[in-house]
C-alpha cells in the first residue's frame, strides 16, 4: 500500500468516525437520565462495564440499555426510559433495596440515601397538556410521590417544580395525552 | 516508462479512493439511518395490547335488585359510630338496614368486590377491615363465588399496592381471592347510552360477574372533585382505557362506564375520609361512618355531601350537586341525583 492511499484511508476512517460521533448528538441533543445514584457522567461512562445487570434486576423495568442513537460513549450503558415505567427508588417496589446499585459490580451506580435521590426533573409542554387545554385531567398530580413537586394553578392545571421533583418519571409514564405532554430530563440531577 | 507507470498508479489510486470514498460515505449514511430507525422500530410498551376482544351486548344486572328507575327514588343508609366502634360493626349495621345481605344478593350470584387500592398509600385505599366485614356479610347470601380485584392508577403496580395497603393479606385471610386485574383478559362491552364513548374495554372477570359490590373510600379528587363509588369503577378498566377517558372527557366517561358496569351494591368507607386534596396526600378526617345503598348515584351524592360537610363547606348540599360525574350518571339513568327523592336513613351505633 502506498503512503498516500494509506493516509487517504486513514482520513476517511477519521471522517466516518467523527460523523457517527456527531450524528447522535444532532439527533438526540439531550443528555441521558441515569439510574439513581449514578456517578458523574464521564466517570460513569468510563467505569460502567455494560453488563446490563441493573437493567435485568430493575423491578419496574424502567432501566433500558442506551443504543447507538444515544451516543458512542453511552452505547450499552443504562438509562432511565419513562416510556417503560418509573423509578420506584423513592417510593414503591424498590425504595431502600436500591437494586440497581446493589447489582452494579463496578460502583458506577452507588447506593445513596433515599432523600438524596434525584434523577432529574420533568418538563411540561402546556400546549399538549389535557388540563392546560381545559380538560379534566390531573393524572400527573395524582401519581406524583413527592408532595410539592407538582402544584396546581387555579386548582386545575399542573405546575412542575424543578427543585422538588426527583425525576422518577411516574408522571411521564402515566400522562394520558398523546403525544405526551411531559418529558423527563436530567435537569437538576444529583450525581456523585 | 517510469513516468507512465506513476501516472497509471496515480489514476488507479485516485479512481479507487474516490469510489471507495463514495461507497464508504453511502454505507456510513445507511448505517446511521439504520441505527436511528431502530429506535422507531422498537415496540412501545406503554399501551398493552388487547388479549381478546369479544363483542358483547350490554351487561344486564339483575333487575330485582339493581335497577332503580329515577322516578322511584332511592335510599341511602348512613351508619355513624364512634372511635371505639369497629368498622366491621358499622358495615354489618349498614347492610342490615338495607334488608340484609341475604335479601340484597340473589343466591348463587357471582360477586365481584371492588375496593379502592389505587395507590401505594394506606390512607388512599379502602380500609381492608371494611372489605373483610362486607365479604363476611356477603358470604351469608351463599353466592357461587366472591372475587375481589383492582387495577391501580396508571403508573402504579397493582400487586405492590395490594401488598402495602394490606389488602392482599387481610382480605386473603377471609378466604377471598384478591386479583390484580391487569393479569386478566380484556373484553369489549358496548355502551348503548354512552355520550362520550360507544364501547369500552373492561376486565373479563368483572363483566362475567352478576353482582358488583363497590367499596370505595370517601375522598377528594383533583380532577373529578370527589372519588366515591362511580369513580372507583375506573379500576375495572385497563390502563389504555383510563388514558382514553382522560383524553376524551373524564367525567362523561365515568358516567358512561357506570351505565354498563353499574355497581349493584355500594358500601362507602367513610371511617376516615380524605378532605381538601386527593386522591392522595389530603387531610384525613375521622368520621367513623359507613354508608350503603343499592343506588351508586344517590350514595355518591349523599357521601359527597358528608365530605364537604367535613371540610366545613358553607353549603355542602349545593357543592355535592355540582359534582359533574354524579350529575352526568343520573342523566344516563344510572341512579337518582335528585336530593328530594333520596331517603337518607340515619343509624347510630355506639
Amino acid at each position: 500500500m502506498k503512503r498516500r492511499s494509506f493516509l487517504r484511508l486513514f482520513g476517511l476512517g477519521l471522517a466516518t468516525f467523527s460523523f457517527f460521533g456527531i450524528l447522535p448528538r444532532v439527533v438526540k441533543g439531550r443528555p441521558l437520565v441515569r439510574p439513581p445514584g449514578s456517578r458523574v457522567e464521564d466517570f460513569f461512562n468510563a467505569i460502567c462495564v455494560r453488563c446490563s445487570r441493573c437493567v435485568q434486576i430493575c423491578p419496574t423495568g424502567v432501566i433500558a440499555t442506551a443504543n447507538l442513537g444515544d451516543g458512542f460513549k453511552e452505547l450499552g450503558t443504562p438509562k432511565i426510559d419513562p416510556a417503560k415505567g418509573s423509578c420506584e427508588r423513592v417510593q414503591g417496589r424498590c425504595e431502600e433495596q436500591a437494586r440497581c446499585a446493589e447489582a452494579c459490580p463496578t460502583g458506577a451506580i452507588l447506593r445513596v440515601q433515599r432523600d438524596n435521590v434525584k434523577l432529574g426533573s420533568t418538563v411540561i409542554n402546556t400546549g399538549k397538556c389535557i388540563a392546560w387545554q381545559g380538560g379534566p385531567c390531573l393524572t400527573c398530580y395524582e401519581v406524583c410521590p413527592v408532595i410539592g413537586a407538582i402544584t396546581l394553578f387555579d386548582e386545575s392545571r399542573p405546575l412542575f417544580n424543578e427543585n422538588v421533583c426527583v425525576g422518577c418519571g411516574r408522571c411521564v409514564y402515566a400522562c394520558p395525552a398523546q403525544p405526551k405532554a411531559l418529558t423527563l430530563t436530567s435537569k437538576g440531577e444529583r450525581r456523585t | 516508462m517510469d513516468r507512465e507507470q506513476t501516472e497509471k498508479d496515480k489514476s488507479e489510486t485516485s479512481t479507487v479512493s474516490r469510489r471507495s470514498f463514495l461507497k464508504l460515505l453511502i454505507a456510513g449514511v445507511a448505517a446511521a439511518a439504520g441505527v436511528v430507525s431502530l429506535n422507531f422500530l422498537r415496540p412501545k410498551p406503554i399501551e398493552p395490547e388487547l388479549t381478546t376482544v369479544i363483542p358483547t351486548t350490554a351487561k344486564v344486572t339483575p333487575s330485582t335488585f339493581s335497577t332503580t328507575p329515577s322516578s322511584k327514588g332511592a335510599s341511602v343508609v348512613v351508619v355513624r359510630g364512634s372511635p371505639s366502634v369497629k368498622p366491621a360493626l358499622l358495615v354489618e349495621k349498614a347492610l342490615e338496614s338495607l334488608g340484609g345481605a341475604e335479601k340484597i344478593v340473589p343466591s348463587g350470584a357471582s360477586i365481584f368486590v371492588k375496593p379502592n387500592v389505587g395507590f401505594y398509600d394506606k390512607e388512599a385505599a379502602t380500609d381492608p377491615a371494611v372489605v373483610v366485614a362486607a365479604v363476611n356479610c356477603l358470604k351469608r347470601a351463599s353466592p357461587s363465588r366472591i372475587v375481589a380485584g383492582e387495577s391501580s392508577v396508571r403508573g402504579n403496580d397493582t400487586e405492590h399496592a395490594l401488598q402495602v395497603t394490606g389488602m392482599r393479606s387481610i382480605v386473603g385471610e377471609a378466604g377471598v381471592e384478591v386479583k390484580d386485574l391487569r393479569k386478566d383478559q380484556e373484553v369489549n362491552v358496548s355502551v348503548p347510552k354512552g355520550k362520550a364513548m360507544s364501547s369500552v374495554n373492561v376486565f373479563k372477570i368483572v363483566r362475567d360477574s352478576s353482582f358488583i359490590v363497590d367499596i370505595p373510600r370517601l375522598k377528594r379528587h383533583s380532577a373529578t372533585t370527589t372519588t366515591i363509588s362511580l369513580k372507583n369503577m375506573m379500576g375495572t378498566v385497563p390502563d389504555s382505557e383510563k388514558g382514553r377517558f382522560h383524553q376524551v372527557n373524564l367525567n362523561q366517561c365515568i358516567a358512561d362506564l357506570n351505565s354498563v358496569m353499574r355497581p349493584s351494591l355500594v358500601i362507602i368507607d367513610a371511617t376516615r375520609v380524605m378532605t381538601k386534596r386527593g386522591p392522595t396526600g389530603g387531610i384525613m378526617v375521622e368520621l367513623n361512618t359507613v354508608m350503603a345503598s343499592l343506588d351508586p348515584v344517590a350514595a355518591d351524592l349523599v357521601a359527597a355531601e358528608e365530605l364537604f360537610k367535613a371540610e366545613g363547606a358553607t353549603d355542602p348540599t349545593a357543592s355535592a350537586g355540582r359534582v359533574e360525574h354524579i350529575r352526568m350518571a343520573a342523566e344516563l339513568g344510572v341512579g337518582v341525583a335528585d336530593r328530594s327523592k333520596i331517603e337518607v336513613m340515619e343509624v347510630k351505633v355506639s
